[in-house]
């Protein structure tokens, strides 16, 4: 299946192509960990995931064309 | 001479223009730390609370904490603690830069600016000269004409806290600003200082704070450093895009709030994002005194747009306040309103939630044309030029709608009839955080002893940022109350010992208290860190009770708590708060009323 995905502030470090929104093909019935795995993203970088704009967890299953955030931790203020 | 402490006090009392040395209450800085929790101690014994804020009745206290100056990480903060003018609450705004430091370097652990100087002045502290200037030839000079003419005037290397022209015409949201871009931000306490007829205060010190065990603080300064260097909160987010990097986030979970909160998504929010400031406008990163994480940010505009500057900035309140929650979207706008902020000495976020409600009151049609005839532009979401000429508006009180935006938001919103179109809480605007996406963020801004604030427990913690497996879900009411009161407790105790809020990502409080240990020779514990956290929120508390606060002012506008976010993962949330409130007060031993009970009052030691 073929993913969207975006890799937010430094997890950009781990795009295949060094652009923070690709497309990445993954096989059928993956999860969000397995997209996290594959990426080399370490698990406790993706804290916050966000597919088809529902936060969800690593255990989420994907279809194909959903649109995968992955987020850091972060701080604002 | 105390440990992390100089041990004395500068009282000045403009009136008469004097200026005396003190003892430091020792008993009440072993009782609330100090900084914020001591300030609010003083404050609380020596003024009034119903008095009114612009009043010479008022005192401003500028308070460090045990931890400002030394070699701690981020050990730099100082409060500026005083009545506010825009809530009528406690206010309490932190700093960061040099200023704090050097404070303690020429002696002193805080200062109380008492009465009213009959004429415009500056106070400069040379180690232990302390001498009253004439600050006529700097009243109406914004914050970076009158630091420099300041430091000529006084020494090279003084440090300068002081008011722009927002201060002195009293505009209710008035910053108090150090080092140029430094900010005590919020709650107006630059109008309190303005209303003393007093310009800055500008310090020189040569000495330097003791601390107790050097051996043992070293160490653990050593190894707070390595936390802060491994946790990727702080040594990634933070210090690679600042608190900008937040903005990404917001938009994608749909709670970056825009045009006044009716919307939580921005379809410009690429333009104004942290990775876009990284790409384009930033020039360097930037930190405080002892601060190994380095969240700010030096920018320049693009040079393509009229809008054209260069200073520091913008945080993610800002860029939500001044750009999104404004229908902005144009980076130079963005930060060039920030710089004139910066420059007249107002607060981003309040400056922007009050453009932000202006905007909206006009778009429905409760501002009629004549009072917006010297305004020059139209007042409509996404109009830069509006925004940067409401900043000017509101700063010199120009005309009747200058006048009526220095007053704030809410007084702006109820003077058209429509007050439930204000974005806040106690009159305070809140912070950039949609509570319907995080519903203790909600309870937090309610609850907050100074009004919408997102600083008063950053409830964002628990519900967003911590661990997964940790994490709360941030669109359940249930067990917020119990999470949000440990987080206020917790921000209490970095309030008040000196350092940043953000090392707490990374130096948790057990550490703190260690440092603190170290630092002032005074043994303690978690669980009294945290009693001491929860005996400074009610002594807060108690402040605004007897100020005339209620129940009524813990609240939310309806739109938070009726109207539904769409888009996003926001969708059909509101925030339940009647619950998690009534849960709050049971929580925390107060009455119906939000009246701290003479148990917990007794329990908590506090007289
Ligand atoms: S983290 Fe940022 S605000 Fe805090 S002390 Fe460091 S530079 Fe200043």
């Amino acid at each position: 299946m073929k993913l969207n995905v975006e890799l937010q502030i430094y997890l950009k470090e781990y795009s295949p192509n060094g652009a923070a929104k690709f497309d990445y093909e993954l096989a059928d019935g993956s999860s969000v960990m397995t997209l996290v795995d594959a990426l080399g993203v370490p698990d406790e970088l993706a804290n916050i995931v966000i597919v088809e704009g529902e936060s969800t967890d690593h255990a989420h299953k994907l279809k194909d064309g959903d649109h995968v955030i992955l987020i850091p931790p972060l701080a604002g203020g | 001479m105390p440990h992390g402490w100089t041990g004395k006090i500068l009282r000045v009392d403009l009136t008469e223009g004097r200026a005396t040395p003190e003892d430091l209450n020792m008993p009440w800085a072993r009782q609330y730390i100090g900084g914020r929790g001591l300030g609010t101690r003083y404050l609380y014994e020596e003024m009034d609370p119903s008095a009114d804020a612009l009043s010479p009745e008022n005192k401003v206290i500028f308070a460090t904490g045990p931890m400002t100056g030394t070699y701690a990480p981020t050990g730099g903060r100082y409060m500026v603690i005083c009545k506010s003018p825009l809530t009528g609450a406690v206010a309490c705004s932190n700093s960061g830069g040099y200023w704090g430091p050097e404070l303690k370097f020429a002696g002193y652990d805080m200062i109380i600016l008492e009465g009213r100087s009959p004429n415009p002045v500056y106070l400069w502290i040379n180690n232990d000269g302390v001498e009253f200037r004439d600050a006529s030839h700097l009243w109406g000079k914004n914050t970076e004409e009158s630091e420099d003419t300041i430091r000529r005037e006084t020494d090279p290397q003084a440090r300068i806290s002081g008011i722009g022209v927002a201060g002195e015409k009293l505009n209710r949201f008035a910053c108090i600003i150090n080092d140029k871009s430094r900010a005590a931000g919020r709650s107006g306490v630059g109008a309190a200082m303005g209303s003393k007829n007093i310009k800055a205060i500008a310090v020189r010190g040569t000495g330097a704070v003791e601390v107790a065990d050097q051996l043992k603080f070293g160490e653990l300064v050593f190894d707070s450093m390595r936390l802060i260097n491994e946790s990727p909160t702080t040594s990634k987010a933070l210090r690679g895009m600042g608190t900008a990097s937040t903005v990404a986030f917001a938009n994608s979970i749909g709670m970056l709030p825009t045009n006044n909160f009716q919307q939580g998504q921005f379809e410009l929010a690429d333009n104004v994002s942290g990775q876009t400031i990284a790409n384009t406008v930033l020039r360097r990163n930037k930190g405080c005194y002892a601060c190994p994480i380095g969240c700010a940010r030096v920018t320049e505009t693009s040079g393509e747009t009229k809008w054209k500057g260069h200073g520091e900035g913008p945080e993610y309140e800002t860029i939500f306040g001044l750009g999104t929650d404004c229908g902005v979207g144009e980076l130079d706008a963005v930060l060039y309103a920030n710089y004139a902020c910066n420059l007249y000495g107002i607060d981003t976020i309040s400056a922007g939630g009050t453009v932000a409600v202006a905007m909206e009151l006009r778009e429905r049609g409760y501002i009629p044309d004549e009072d917006l005839a010297d305004l020059g532009t139209d007042l409509k979401f996404g109009n830069a030029d509006a925004v940067i000429r409401c900043l000017e508006m509101m700063t010199t009180r120009e005309g009747k709608f200058g006048d009526l935006l220095a007053e704030g938001g809410y007084r702006l919103a109820e003077h058209y009839g429509h007050a439930e179109l204000f974005m806040g809480s106690k009159k305070q605007d809140f912070a950039a955080y949609d509570p319907r996406a995080a519903k203790g963020m909600g309870l937090g801004y309610a609850t907050s002893n100074r009004g919408g604030c997102h600083m008063r427990g950053y409830s964002m913690k628990v519900e967003w940022f911590a661990p997964m497996e940790e994490r709360l879900d941030p669109f359940a009411e249930e067990g917020k109350a119990a999470a949000l009161i440990k987080l206020q407790h917790d921000a209490a105790g970095i309030d008040s010992v000196g350092m940043c809020d953000f090392s707490a990502y990374a130096v948790p409080p057990e550490r703190q208290v260690e440092l603190y240990e170290t630092c002032t020779g005074e043994e303690t514990s978690r669980e009294e860190w945290d009693e001491i956290g929860e005996r400074i929120w009610n002594l807060e508390r108690l402040f605004n009770n007897r100020a005339g606060l209620t129940r009524q002012d813990d609240s939310l506008p309806p739109r938070m708590t009726e109207e539904p976010l769409s888009g996003g993962a926001v969708q059909n949330q509101v925030v339940a708060l009647e619950g998690m409130l009534a849960e709050y007060y049971r929580l925390r031993g107060w009455d119906d009323d939000g009246n701290p009970s003479a148990e917990t009052l007794e329990r908590l030691n506090i007289q």
